[in-house]
């Protein structure tokens, strides 16, 4: 009965659960399992998606262009969530140059400002004459977004030409020769990281 | 995939992916024939020939400065001739 009386006390009105103000101290090794990812401390990541590029696209417009396999999609948890968005994207070009950015459900969101007709980037390879065919450049790309939302996000990386009518291509150079040492194939990326607010 | 010839071989194409395919501006895919794109020959394939050969700018000047025009001239040519322009 007394064991009975004692419980009854701590957890009242046959709730089942332990209401805060009866708890005079916890030590932290009896916490075990998992916090749920709405309730994870500030700055935890929470969630992450990646996508990974390793064949070879290619582009001949002034059009920022999705990339195909760097584009990627993410519901947040939280609305109060930020989105760190990183991509890796390597661009080999024709002629003049090429540029690169990311966008959010196709809107552009780390790009420079407006300044009359010049383009608005986040990224610029530029072909030289003297080994631009040869070359490829991977242009880094770091993003923290606060989407305000639980609805589904798709980022992705985009790519456009500089000039026509300049081919520019992801993962490989513009020659493109068959040689042991020289213009390798290479790889991109696309990581989306939820952090809790 | 030979992202050249489909954008010499078809000018309506302007995105090519290797996993996807070609498509045109509007986004529809264009059918491709490998057969005549992999028959396709690259016009630019001697620029690319000679470039891998070329001497550095250095040894370029050096050449110049030991042995003269001549000298420099003929190493050039020699090369320009071992991949002559189509």
């Amino acid at each position: 009965m007394g064991i009975a009386r004692n419980i009854a006390r701590l957890i009242p009105n046959g709730s089942g659960l332990l209401p805060n103000a009866n708890i005079e101290a916890l030590a932290a090794s009896k916490l075990t399992g998992q916090v749920p990812d709405a309730n994870a401390p500030s700055g935890s990541v929470i969630q992450v998606v990646s996508a990974t590029k390793t064949d070879v696209f290619s582009l001949a417009s002034l059009t920022f262009t999705d990339v195909t396999g760097l584009v990627l999609s993410i519901t947040p948890i939280s609305a109060s969530s930020k989105i760190l968005v990183m991509a890796s994207v390597s661009i080999g070009s024709s002629g003049d140059f090429a540029y690169t950015r990311l966008t959010k459900n196709s809107n552009p969101i780390n790009v420079g400002d407006a300044a009359s007709n010049r383009p608005r980037v986040a990224g610029s390879v530029v072909y030289t004459a003297s080994n631009g065919a040869y070359n490829c450049e991977t242009i880094q790309m770091t993003h923290l977004d606060s989407p305000a939302t639980t609805s589904t996000l798709t980022y992705a990386a985009q790519i456009r030409s500089g000039s026509s009518p300049f081919t520019i291509y992801v993962n490989r150079t513009d020659a493109d020769r068959d040689t042991a040492h020289y213009e390798p194939r290479l790889a991109s990326s696309i990581t989306l990281m939820e952090i809790a607010a | 995939m030979n992202h050249k010839a489909i954008y010499a071989l078809y000018p309506q194409v302007v995105i090519v992916d290797d996993g996807e395919g070609a498509f045109d501006k509007d986004g529809n895919k264009v059918e491709i024939d490998l057969e005549l794109v992999n028959a396709w020959v690259d016009p630019d394939t001697y620029k690319h020939q000679r470039a891998a050969e070329y001497p550095s700018f250095a040894d370029q000047f050096d050449t110049l400065y030991h042995g003269g025009y001549d000298a420099w001239k003929a190493q050039i040519d020699a090369i320009k001739s071992k991949y002559p322009k189509p």
